[in-house]
């Protein structure tokens, strides 16, 4: 992949990554490019190192060792000021806690174009977030008396409105969304992947943290699996989602059944069985 | 839902309306208030007298009345002026670290300055004196005194509290807490050691006032306020960027811990200035902006122009009733303030909590 803007190849790539916090190993050696025009879904079980790898990727978690970069360019190279023109970060957890309208919090995802487009294009940019996030009609209600589920929308808007660019702008550019789904109703889930999935459609590479696998599989153009700190497999979401690694990351029992409505390959848990690392520490115990 | 929304519509039209007449409103409060102050006191002059004078004065006219014209020119203006600026210093200064900590409870205090500034004015008048080698000239090295000590305090907690290449704000307010009681207990030391006459001008200076407004001994520090509230327009929309959050600001392309360096610096200026000539004085920093967040929303754009406008109107009414409820003795204006404040603002929370409302 080729930047048209600096000329330079490649995606948001991650390379040989490694980070500790607090003596932990967090993240060990993992390597990814992102390309424009992929939905990478990331999974993994809680505290394998995927909100990590995406603060990461924001180039807000410093590189210990390794190496971030976008289109060749090393993130620890860029601005802030021009980080936030190519990539948005919608985080795990909001922390907005004063009472502005809706509209005024998804027009703060339009900041880092505030002096160089046109108001008309950012309110254009806003608009479209809006109806995408399906917020429209909250436009002028007060964020700190939203649901979670709407704020959660909001946010999502705001970054939404981050990454717009006119229609005839082809500059690449990266959504990195953390849980973007975790208090939303069933269709709001669909319709934020969905929404992310036509994002590839206009050279946004995404990249979201997901827990629900067969959400994962029917949007996602490529997952990547996190465990303790490693990747430990990358791919199309038919092929990388078989039973054997879903049991081995997740301690979890799975069988696939073949969805004869959609064609694809649907994951049903075989019930809760004791992990395996409890039982282990429980025989130490004894 | 729908119908949830459709009572939400209500107020908040009218909050838009609040919003468009609010400055004009405040301008004009704030206007009142200066002639008010100018016609109160000792002596009372009409509105009539006034215009008569400023009249006079830009038509380069021989002035008839000496007595008004010293009255109005050399002892009010400058007091009204005064009182003008360091109302919009600590009001505006309030906001901006209300929004800096993300919390409204926040106000200049927090971050050291007063106390360091106290602290340094306070030694001015033990020591400064005792050794009598400042004589006449303590007049001003007080003022000077007060700022630089304010301006190092706050250097020093942020300098503290800067962690790993961050400067969490958290630990800027512990090691603030720390560093006002530091502070505080210099003072005590001093005071301790102070006779009964730097006792007593040593208490008015803490409780704050505006009586030591003369123009050779306000022009500097009015020149800092009026420098750092000018400046203030630049932050709005960064300001705003910090109430998502650290990280999202940071991710929107705003270097956040630049930011609350400028921040901090310039309040560090603007308050040290104003505690400078004015003393301590309270509550205006964190009533004025609570209350008109509350009905012009958060948004800095309007907030701080707002601040600015109520806390000057507010501490010029204050300064009208501390100098005329006891003439020829003054009320200390921070005692005013405080008197004022404190239970308006419990009266704020309970009703903030009672409707269940955030800030």
């Amino acid at each position: 992949m080729v930047d048209v803007v600096t000329g330079r190849a490649g995606g948001l790539t991650a390379e040989n990554v490694t980070v500790a916090l607090g003596g932990r190993t967090v993240l060990s050696s993992v390597s990814l490019e992102i390309n424009p025009g992929e939905l990478v879904a990331v999974l993994g079980p809680n505290g394998a190192g995927k909100s990590t790898f995406l603060n990461l990727l924001s180039g807000e978690q410093e590189v210990q060792d390794g190496n971030v970069a976008i289109a060749g360019e090393p993130m620890t190279d860029m601005s802030v000021k021009s980080l936030a023109r190519k990539r948005a970060l919608m985080p795990q957890k909001a922390s907005l806690a004063f009472p502005f309208k809706v509209r005024d919090v998804v027009e703060m995802g339009r900041d880092p174009f505030r002096k160089e487009m046109t108001t008309q294009e950012n309110d254009t940019a806003i608009d479209w977030a809006l109806s995408e996030a399906d917020i429209g009609y909250l436009a002028d209600r007060v964020y700190t008396r939203l649901s979670g589920g709407e704020q959660q929308r909001v946010q999502l808007a705001r970054v939404l409105a981050q990454v717009w660019r006119p229609a005839d702008c082809d500059e690449p550019r990266y959504l990195l969304l953390d849980e973007p789904t975790s208090s939303l109703d069933l269709a709001h889930q669909h319709s934020v992947l969905h929404v992310a999935r036509g994002l590839t459609d206009q050279k946004v590479g995404v990249v979201a943290v997901v827990h629900d696998l067969n959400l994962a599989a029917l949007y996602a153009t490529r997952v990547a699996v996190l465990d303790q700190g490693r990747l430990v497999a990358t791919g199309h979401p038919d092929d990388v989602l078989e039973e054997d690694l879903i049991a081995r990351v997740f301690d979890l029992s799975v069988h696939t059944v073949m969805d004869p409505a959609s064609g694809r390959k649907l994951l049903v848990p075989n019930g809760y069985h004791k992990r395996r690392s409890n039982i282990i520490e429980i025989r130490k115990a004894l | 839902m729908s119908d949830l929304a459709e009572n939400d519509r209500v107020p908040f039209e009218l909050k838009e309306i609040a919003r468009g007449l609010l400055l004009p409103l405040l301008a004009l409060l704030m206007v009142g208030a200066m002639l008010t102050a100018m016609t109160h006191g000792a002596a009372n002059l009409t509105v009539g007298d006034i215009f008569g004078i400023f009249g006079r004065l830009l038509t380069a006219a021989p002035i008839d009345d000496q007595v008004a014209y010293a009255i109005i020119v050399e002892i009010r203006l400058p007091r009204i002026l005064l009182g003008a600026a360091v109302g919009a210093t600590l009001a505006v200064a309030g906001a901006v670290l209300q929004a800096l900590f993300r919390n409204p409870l926040a106000e200049p205090s927090i971050i050291g300055v007063s106390a360091g500034a106290g602290a340094a004015a306070v030694a001015t008048i033990v020591l400064g004196t005792a050794f009598g080698a400042l004589g006449s000239l303590i007049l001003y090295a007080l003022p000077v005194a007060a700022f630089v000590g304010g301006f190092v305090a706050t250097m020093l907690v942020v300098a503290i509290a800067r962690v790993g290449g961050k400067t969490p704000m958290t630990t800027i307010l512990l090691s603030g807490i720390a560093i006002a009681a530091l502070g505080s207990a210099l003072m005590g030391l001093m005071m301790f050691m102070s006779s009964d006459e730097q006792l007593r001008s040593i208490t008015f200076w803490m409780l704050g006032s505006l009586g030591g407004a003369t123009w050779a001994a306000i022009v500097p520090a009015l020149l800092i306020m009026c420098m750092t509230l000018l400046l203030m327009p630049l932050l709005t929309h960064r300001l705003n960027l910090m109430l998502l959050g650290e990280r999202e600001a940071s991710s929107l392309g705003l270097n956040v811990d630049q930011f609350k360096y400028l921040c901090v610096t310039l309040v560090a200026a603007g308050v040290g200035a104003a505690v400078a000539v004015s003393g301590i004085i309270g509550f205006v920093g964190i009533v004025v902006p609570h209350l008109l967040r509350m009905i012009v929303g958060p948004d800095h754009r309007i907030l701080l122009p707002a601040s600015a406008l109520g806390g000057a109107t507010l501490l010029l009414w204050a300064d009208v009733i501390a100098r005329t409820l006891a003439p020829p003795a003054e009320l200390p204006i921070g005692v005013l303030t405080a008197l004022l404040g404190a239970p308006f603002f419990l009266w704020l929370l309970r009703r903030t909590a009672r409707e269940g409302m955030t800030w």
